[in-house]
């Protein structure tokens, strides 16, 4: 029976990965329409260019035309595992928790897809800002099912040893910081993506509010990226996630610094400091593309790391949510 | 509460939110407000929406350009730039300029765009059909091709990228929708002035041609109103503005500086004679008829006079101080205060380090020459030539060669030989 059970929850847990490893590239491919500004490659949705999803020629395209449908074919792969998620779940696990919140991020991607396909109907640049802050949200409930069917979630909870001491509690606290702080930085850099394109007088104030405000949270996610690495190591907590956490903060400062180059050069401290560049940059060439995109696929990566981490620490302290008996009360707290 | 009472509260919080972040409004093209409201030029508010209306009539709206036939545009071009970007069925780019530029330049092409701040330098300011890098003579227009250049290649060492990878039907579209904007702020420049210095108030008068009193027995006044659909003087005065605009753009393939042939060198891969004439032009650059010392220092660094601006700066400097002198008229003041705080902080003009090798406007030899012969329209650099065609210049064209020479060689030779670099007087330097 426990054997029985460990395969069919192991199916779960293999498609929760299946799941999150195609919503990954749907979040880098998502900020590569963004990129490349190909948002409005067609004016039509559901539709392409008049041809049901599917139908339309992909591979025959190029441009914005093959980057803003891969994007939506992608959305498609995607929303189609998750219903594929929701029956697994409901079939084969046994907590109710679970199957409920796989039912969430079945209506997650609806509204992430209906919210992208308003973003064309309108033709609505904040829509499709708030479409790039959900996108990021959407993918941490994807990790956050991987994190709750993995076998070693099961295990934990069977055996649980962990007392929670204070300084346990401050790297839970840390970890939950991380997140919502990450979570915090991807949405004001999708202000930051998405401001200079309104047409509003705001604009310019939203742009510089969130240029300062993006640097400000870089910091504060550095400060906090290093003090998780330094309480896991005080609280003998693995700390292999943390490192890993922390090489993600790292390559995103560089890449940072590196899309602010591209797009806009040097700024006036900078050059009067290091010199100026000597080239001009080639707007929408493959460097900048990969450059920016990157900065926005690493940042929703340190989003799901940190839950991860953060999840991961509420089962070992058996804290909070995972120590109520009730469903709803999980799942809600949770969400 | 219920929960399907606190639930549709909740939605409707969210759909509020949502709806008014959302930017549904039409765009609109905005006036110059420094302008409207400089000592210079003071405009009543009902005189600026009637220059909004003309501007409108003359040039459509950002989503809807329009372009006069004695303007000469390519309204086709301009309607492939214009609106918000989307691509057709064919893959054909429309919304260019939203796309591309105006994040930096601004809808209203006035430099203020949202990233403008951060950028170094500020991006170009269209409405005075002012541009830095171009061919022809100082006061004169850019062609075309000048545009194109800046547009294919960038400008080094600023926020300007290069926008090689576009179809060349989409900078051509991009070059028209520039020139649009430019004769449009233009337009609203000459309809300020016509309406400051041509306009104003007249008495009112009475059926049998008799002043009306006002309750203190002045004679009452009102504003004479920018109509020009029903005004034919009015309407003869801003066509004559508008040709003369036009003009200046038509005319720029005729200001184009041509340099004589036998005053170019021919042989630049003769060291020995490159040499010689960059020893030339060493000495044109620190004596005292091209002084290019006074600026560019002695080291060429840029390190000599920082303190100056160009005329975009300049104007916002000039409005700046008047609104912290003066309030002006009471019915400008609070107004006057508005638009200096929207004002981004004003910069001065850095000279060129010309030990870089990065040279903005372009750095083939010809680009170096024209910089010399016509100077930087709109910034401190003087140019060495003639002003126009047939006057008189400072240097000769083959002493402007030498110069350019010496320019060449100056990223190779050794800065610490003349003299230190100075520093930059961070007290003069905003």
């Amino acid at each position: 029976m426990t054997t029985s059970r460990t395969t069919r929850n192991s199916i779960v847990h293999l498609w929760a990965w299946g799941l999150a490893c195609a919503t990954f590239p749907l979040i880098w491919w998502g900020g590569l329409v963004t990129t490349t500004g190909a948002g409005m490659a067609f004016r039509d949705w559901f539709t392409s260019d008049g041809y049901l999803m599917p139908f339309y020629p992909w591979l025959n395209s190029t441009g914005e035309k093959f980057i803003e449908h891969g994007h939506r074919l992608l959305g498609m792969i995607v929303g189609l595992q998750a219903i594929g998620l929701v029956g697994i779940t409901w079939k084969k696990e046994p907590r109710n928790w679970v199957r409920m919140f796989s039912v969430a991020i079945l209506i997650g991607v609806i509204l992430q897809g209906t919210l992208g396909g308003m973003r064309v109907v309108f033709d609505e640049r904040t829509l499709a800002l708030i479409h790039g802050c959900t996108g990021p949200l959407f993918f941490a409930m994807c990790v956050a099912m991987v994190v709750f069917t993995s076998r070693w979630w099961r295990d934990t909870q069977a055996n649980s040893e962990f007392q929670s001491s204070s300084q346990q509690m401050k790297y839970f606290r840390l970890a939950i910081l991380t997140t919502i702080l990450a979570y915090l930085q991807l949405v004001v850099g999708a202000v930051v993506r998405h401001s200079p394109h309104l047409t509003h007088q705001s604009a310019s104030a939203m742009f510089q509010a969130a240029v300062y405000l993006h640097i400000l949270l870089a910091f504060a996610i550095i400060v906090h990226g290093l003090l998780l690495l330094w309480q896991a190591s005080r609280c003998h907590f693995p700390t292999e996630r943390c490192w890993f956490l922390a090489i993600l903060i790292g390559m995103q400062i560089v890449l940072g610094a590196s899309t602010w180059i591209v797009k806009y050069g040097l700024p006036r401290w900078a050059s009067q400091t290091f010199g100026e560049l000597t080239v001009a940059n080639t707007a929408d060439n493959a460097f900048q593309a990969i450059i920016v995109t990157s900065h926005v696929a690493v940042g929703s990566l340190i989003l799901v790391t940190a839950l991860a981490i953060a999840l991961r620490t509420a089962r070992q302290l058996s804290f909070g949510v995972f120590a109520v008996d009730s469903a709803p009360s999980r799942l809600g707290a949770v969400l | 509460m219920n929960h399907g009472l606190r639930s549709s509260c909740l939605l409707g919080s969210l759909v509020a939110v949502v709806t008014l972040g959302c930017d549904f409004q039409t765009p609109e093209f905005h006036l110059n407000m420094v302008q409207m409201v400089s000592d210079a030029t003071p405009t009543p508010k009902p005189y600026q929406e009637q220059i909004a209306d003309v501007l409108g009539g003359m040039f459509g709206t950002p989503d809807e350009p329009f372009a006069l036939p004695e303007t000469g545009l390519d309204i086709r071009r301009l309607k492939m730039a214009a609106g918000p970007a989307w691509t057709d069925e064919k893959g054909a780019a429309f919304g260019l300029y939203r796309q591309h530029c105006s994040h930096c330049h601004g809808i209203d092409g006035d430099g203020q765009g949202p990233t403008a701040l951060f950028l170094n330098p500020y991006p170009r300011d269209y409405r005075q059909g002012v541009y830095k890098f171009k061919s022809t003579y100082n006061p004169a227009k850019p062609t075309d091709e000048d545009l194109h250049r800046v547009l294919v290649n960038g400008i080094p060492g600023s926020a300007m990228p290069s926008f090689s990878l576009l179809a060349s039907a989409e900078i051509e579209a991009l070059i028209e929708y520039v020139k649009y904007l430019s004769m449009r702020g233009q337009m609203e420049t000459a309809l300020t002035n016509y309406v400051y210095n041509d306009l104003g108030e007249e008495e009112v008068l009475d059926e049998n041609g008799d002043p009306v009193l006002n309750e203190d027995g002045e004679p009452k006044t009102e504003l004479i109103p920018l109509d020009p659909e029903n005004d034919e003087e009015q309407r003869a005065a801003i066509t004559e503005m508008l040709a003369e605009i036009v003009e200046g753009w038509n005319e720029a393939n005729e200001q184009i500086i041509v340099p004589t042939e036998e005053d170019i060198p021919t042989d630049v891969t003769d060291m020995k004679k490159f040499a010689e004439s960059a020893a030339k032009g060493r000495e044109l650059f620190y004596g005292t008829r091209a002084n290019c010392v006074k600026c560019h220092g002695p080291t060429g660094l840029g390190d000599g006079q920082q303190d100056d601006y160009d005329i975009w700066n300049k104007a916002h400097l000039q409005f700046l101080e008047s609104v912290a002198n003066d309030s002006g008229e009471p019915q400008f003041a609070s107004i006057r205060e508005e638009v200096a705080e929207s004002l981004y902080p004003v910069r001065n003009a850095i000279p060129r380090n010309l030990r870089l090798g990065v040279y903005r406007g372009g750095n083939r030899r010809i680009d170096i020459f024209w910089r010399i012969y016509a100077g930087i329209a709109g910034t401190p650099m003087p140019g060495s030539g003639p002003a126009s065609p047939g006057a008189q210049g400072t240097l000769t064209e083959e002493e402007m060669w030498n110069i350019v020479d010496y320019v060449l060689s100056l990223p190779y030779e050794d800065a610490s030989q003349p003299q230190k670099a100075l520093p930059i007087n961070v007290e003069l330097v905003n």
